[in-house]
């Protein structure tokens, strides 16, 4: 439950600070073309994968890339702290749990 | 160019079998078209002098053939790790975990195969179901299987022509490396320290099987050496010799590699410099006498051990000619010794490390206080996987470069208690490694006189595969996400890169048929062919 509302008040504070495995790393790419942010899906040595928050791929080759940054601590997802009073933050919660697969 | 031209010309030949005689062996590198051992040559440069495929075009590279390998026959999927040996328009492979496979070197289409019947129960403790070659002499295949076996196989048939058991596999040893053949001996040396074997190297008459020499890499009590261990622990003390080691063929030495001692990470149960593991060892092939070693990590506790490719070059050092060995150690120094005397010349960081204060004049590390695993765990750079590890350096004779696949990552080291049981992991703690972003791979280019860097290009990970430089100033390499790439030698620009769908853990190589050049590699269970037409 704890992990919950943390999730919903400070997303980023369930994200690595420096590293590690990082399922949802933001990343930020630009090249001449465009510039994105989003989630980085895969990487190798010469390419990498992004998801924006619309759902939508992009695939650059990074000798293609002007800038390439790594955002750790950070989430797209926005904090609801403000959007939410006590009681509906409450509600969200109790709502989630009950999502909850028995198994 | 007229030399290399009429070498890719020699590949023309229609598809023979084997006949190499140890005079070909010598003068490997002057048949550039084939790739007659392990590393290339007995100087284990991992060079190849043609230079069809340059800077001007790599850029044009495509796959010509490429080899499917067969699921292994025991067990789970093993790494393939195999470098082709080439011989006239045939290539010899090895499958995991113990497979020997001809192929036609133009098509790929498959000639012969042959596999050793093993028991699902084969022990493998602290490596995967790998093998990383074979060995030709004459007209004759070597192999070294999974269960400890060296086997000859005819090179026109593939048929078995003697068989013997190097060791007992139910005490984990276990042969995963290429043998060396020399003249009328197969060198072979062995896996298993991770269940406390005594590790050795053995010599083998080519033509029957006999064994004709073996020194352990750990001595026994009043032999030289043993005063570097207390009581019976040279008994379970490990030393693994399974990578292929090299050979001058004008000195007469062989030069081996010798692993970590046991148990790994708790020195506590192994007091003393535990000599010859984290060693090279300079023998006479004659007899298997050590002529000299060279300990790179005195009573190491990290699993540093030594087996990665030494490198004969020749060379001017501090205003002498020498005749030099030289080796980018897991333990992340790189080293010159002089390869008649063991004498050390020169040592250097090439990679982060956090446990040695540098190397003393006699190239001992001076190891910083603290840093040996703990109940606890302690961070220590690099993890136990090295700086580098079997995977193969690169040495460009023309330009003096020594190019090394690195591994940038770090590990929290544990230390524990073991008690030795026969055929049982046999460790004394282990580790955490640091993953994800907070590791990362390079491939470096040193100043082999000086070991300093003169270039990097970055991989996401830290690397499982080797390297190969090539006189068309190239660069060849791969990572664990499937890229295989050509780097400019000379600056470390890409120039060419492929996604292969699954991780490279093998060593790069290439070879001319029908007067073309080829460049080879593997990734997951797919042997690529690449060239330009």
């Amino acid at each position: 439950m704890d992990y919950l509302r943390q999730s919903l008040t400070d997303p980023a504070a369930t994200q690595s600070q420096t590293g590690g495995y990082q399922n949802y790393l933001t990343v930020r790419v630009k090249s001449l073309q465009t510039e994105v942010e989003g989630l980085r899906i895969n990487e190798d040595a010469f390419t990498v994968q992004v998801r924006d928050v619309s759902g939508t791929v992009h695939s650059f080759r990074k000798d293609e890339l002007t800038e390439f940054e790594k955002v750790f601590a950070h989430s797209l997802m926005p904090e609801y702290s403000a959007a939410l009073s006590d009681n509906d933050m409450d509600d969200l919660i109790s709502y989630m749990m009950s999502l909850r697969s028995e198994q | 160019m007229k030399r290399i031209i009429l070498m890719l010309l020699a590949g023309l030949a229609n598809t023979v079998y084997a006949d190499v005689g140890f005079e070909r062996l010598v003068n490997a590198a002057d048949e550039p078209h084939n790739w007659l051992t392990y590393s290339g040559t007995y100087r284990s440069e991992r060079y190849s002098p043609l230079s069809q495929i340059n800077k001007g075009n790599v850029a044009d590279l495509k796959v010509i053939w490429a080899y499917q390998m067969q699921p292994p026959s025991i067990g789970g999927a093993g790494l393939v790790e195999t470098t082709p040996i080439v011989v006239d328009g045939t290539m010899y492979i090895t499958e995991p975990p113990s497979t020997v496979t001809a192929l036609d070197a133009r098509t790929g289409k498959s000639l012969w195969s042959w596999s050793p019947e093993m028991d699902e129960e084969t022990l493998h403790i602290g490596f995967p179901q790998v093998n990383r070659g074979v060995a030709v002499l004459d007209d004759a295949i070597y192999v070294g299987t999974l269960d400890a076996h060296l086997v000859s196989l005819d090179a026109a048939s593939g048929a078995v022509r003697w068989d013997v058991e190097v060791a007992d596999n139910a005490l984990n040893y276990s042969l995963t490396l290429a043998p060396l053949a020399i003249e009328g001996k197969i060198i072979i040396g062995v896996s298993g320290a991770e269940a406390g074997i005594r590790g050795f190297i053995d010599a083998y008459d080519s033509a029957t099987g006999e064994r004709i020499w073996r020194i352990y890499t750990i001595p026994a009590p009043g032999e030289p050496g043993s005063e570097t261990w207390q009581g019976d622990d040279w008994q379970t003390g490990g030393g693994s010799t399974w990578l292929t080691g090299s050979y001058d063929p004008e000195l007469d030495l062989l030069y081996w590699m010798v692993g970590n001692p046991a148990p790994d990470w708790n020195g506590d149960l192994r007091p003393g410099d535990n000599l010859y593991s984290c060693s090279v060892l300079a023998l006479d092939p004659a007899t298997g006498e050590m002529k000299w070693y060279f300990q790179f990590t005195p009573h190491d506790t990290h699993d540093w051990d030594a087996n990665q490719i030494p490198i004969l070059l020749d060379a001017e050092f501090n205003g002498e000619d020498r005749k030099i060995l030289a080796l980018a150690n897991r333990n992340a120094f790189f080293y010159l010794l002089d390869r008649e005397t063991g004498e050390f010349l020169h040592g250097n960081e090439y990679s982060k490390q956090t446990w040695a204060a540098g190397l003393d004049e006699a190239g001992r590390p001076i190891v910083l206080p603290g840093t040996d695993p703990t109940e606890e765990g302690n961070l220590v750079w690099p993890s136990l996987q090295g700086a580098t590890n079997w995977f193969s350096p690169s040495y460009n004779p023309e330009t003096e470069q020594f190019f090394v696949a690195t591994r940038l990552m770090g590990a929290v080291y544990y230390k524990a208690d073991v008690e030795y049981e026969e055929g049982q992991p046999f460790l004394g703690g282990g580790e955490q490694a640091l993953r994800g972003d907070d590791a990362a791979g390079a491939i470096r280019a040193l100043d082999v006189m000086t070991g300093r860097q003169q270039w990097e290009f970055m991989l996401h990970s830290p690397p499982w595969a080797g390297l190969m430089a090539t006189a068309g100033g190239l660069v060849i390499g791969g990572s664990d996400e499937g890229n295989v790439f050509a780097l400019d030698a000379e600056t470390g620009k890409p120039l060419w890169d492929f996604q292969s769908g699954a991780a490279v853990r093998t060593n790069p190589m290439s070879f001319a048929v029908d007067g073309k050049q080829r460049i080879v590699t593997t990734a997951g269970g797919t042997m690529f062919v690449f060239g330009l037409e």
